[in-house]
């Protein structure tokens, strides 16, 4: 797949068809997501209003790790293949992921404030997910910490690697251990324990979510593309 | 409406929120966009001022990317 | 190996060096099994802390429980087979309820607990009010009070 996208006239042409496809996609999904957590959803019977927070908290928390996952699998090819793209893909990721995972310690502080009553604990949970994002500004630190940026992108792929055991242990903590945090509602094996009329908001804002990271990765991508053409163009002019 | 923006006495912990997620998504999108028109204007610039060599360019920038 | 290719070469120590690590961990985590812990119940909670040591204990707050004391509020924490007394004086989270979860800091005290901060620990169930109240109605409640 990746020697197949990695012709550069081939790779504008496919994301230039779908950048408008996703754009549009999430700009329906988060009007539709946001009609549906505010409007067109019930209140907790324990929590009351706040479990709208979920709607953002947990898309942003599934988010944060799936875009990891992208990124080790990336990180796989370029150190086995060393695959230029698999490079500026894993590189691409890294914003959105960080964004993600802050996205979800904030609003979950946001959310156990009120609830548990505490802003932060050091749980299994909570401290696991705080790892996940100093993971994406480790890789951000690494991988732009040279002044070729090149010379970066084999130690950060090395470091998204060895941080991938932090994902089972994000999913399976509150199972493992006691934890502050509550368990799974929707990813467990006997079926959501949760209401459908949350779940669905739960999922729109979950596809908004993953469609607004496809075109914000597809952006990055295509300026790390040109960012490369203009440094060896740079070298070039340089030399001559 | 104002029992709307009130969310049942949870407003602060509810709006921000979601006003944190939505920043977040929106400054992102913002650097992305503004990052990405930067370097295409930088690389306009350079091709135009190289125009004799782009030939040879091209073929070495397929190999890279 | 000598025959490998330059990629396969890779991938294999790429292999390696990334399950050595993840043994690793695993390894530290088991050890760890104890620690990471963040409250004990009141079964555990007797032989886990010493008298006067900083300690979390969780379960639920048995029905009945909570009473108004002169120094605070005192309820009791059960896990179904042990419980405990607690003692706190101090602000309550908004979920803090009889039959609900709760994590409580504190420190043993004879056989009561004496808490300085109290959370709310709530299940992964999430419904509209009306639901719950359909499913006590039917008797086919399974959750909390």
């Amino acid at each position: 797949m990746f020697d197949y996208l990695a012709n550069p006239t081939r790779f504008r042409k496919i994301t230039a068809a779908l950048l408008p496809v996703v754009v549009m996609v999430s700009a329906i999904a988060f009007a539709l997501g946001l009609y549906l957590a505010f409007f067109a959803s019930p209140a907790d019977y324990q929590q009351g209003e706040t479990v709208r927070i979920m709607y953002i908290h947990v898309p942003a928390a599934w988010m944060a790790m799936l875009t990891y996952i992208l990124m080790a699998v990336a990180a796989i090819f370029y150190l086995v293949w060393r695959h230029p793209l698999a490079d500026i893909g894993a590189r691409a990721m890294a914003l959105p992921g960080a964004g993600f995972a802050l996205i979800t310690l904030l609003t979950g502080s946001f959310w156990g404030r009120p609830i548990w009553g505490t802003w932060w604990v050091w749980d299994a949970r909570l401290t696991s997910m705080l790892i996940l994002f100093f993971l994406y500004l480790g890789y951000m630190a690494l991988a732009d910490g040279f002044e070729r940026a090149e010379r970066g992108s084999k130690p950060a792929c090395l470091l998204l690697l060895v941080g991938v055991i932090n994902l089972p242990i994000i999913k399976f903590s509150v199972d493992w251990w006691n934890t502050l945090h509550q368990g799974s509602s929707v990813l467990r094996l006997d079926g959501p324990s949760i209401d459908p009329a949350m779940l669905k908001p739960l999922l729109v804002m979950a596809l908004a979510m993953l469609s607004w990271f496809i075109a914000i990765t597809i952006l990055q991508m295509s300026r790390l593309i040109m960012q490369r053409r203009v440094s060896n163009l740079e070298a070039r002019e340089s030399w001559s | 409406m104002s029992a709307f923006f009130s969310m049942g006495g949870y407003a602060l912990y509810v709006w921000s929120s979601w006003g944190i997620g939505v920043a977040v998504l929106i400054a992102i999108t913002w650097h992305s966009l503004s990052r990405a028109q930067y370097a295409r204007i930088r690389l306009n610039e350079l091709e135009h001022t190289n125009n004799s060599t782009d030939k040879d360019q091209q073929s070495e920038n397929d190999q890279d990317a | 190996m000598r025959d490998l290719s330059p990629k396969a070469k890779r991938g294999i120590a790429l292999l390696m060096v990334v399950s050595a690590l993840g043994l690793a961990v695993m390894l530290v985590l088991t050890a760890l099994r104890d620690h990471v812990v963040f409250f004990y119940g009141p079964s555990d909670i007797r032989d886990q802390a010493s008298q006067g040591q900083i300690v979390r204990l969780g379960g639920l707050v048995a029905e009945n429980s909570v009473t108004t004391l002169a120094d605070g509020i005192g309820f009791t924490i059960t896990d179904g087979t042990s419980s405990m007394d607690v003692v706190y004086a101090g602000v309550l989270p908004d979920l803090f309820r009889e039959g609900q979860g709760v994590v409580t800091e504190g420190v043993l005290d004879n056989d009561i607990f004496r808490a300085n901060n109290v959370l709310a620990k709530h299940d992964e169930t999430y419904m509209p009010a009306e639901v719950a109240d359909m499913l006590k109605d039917q008797g086919v409640w399974k959750g909390q009070e």
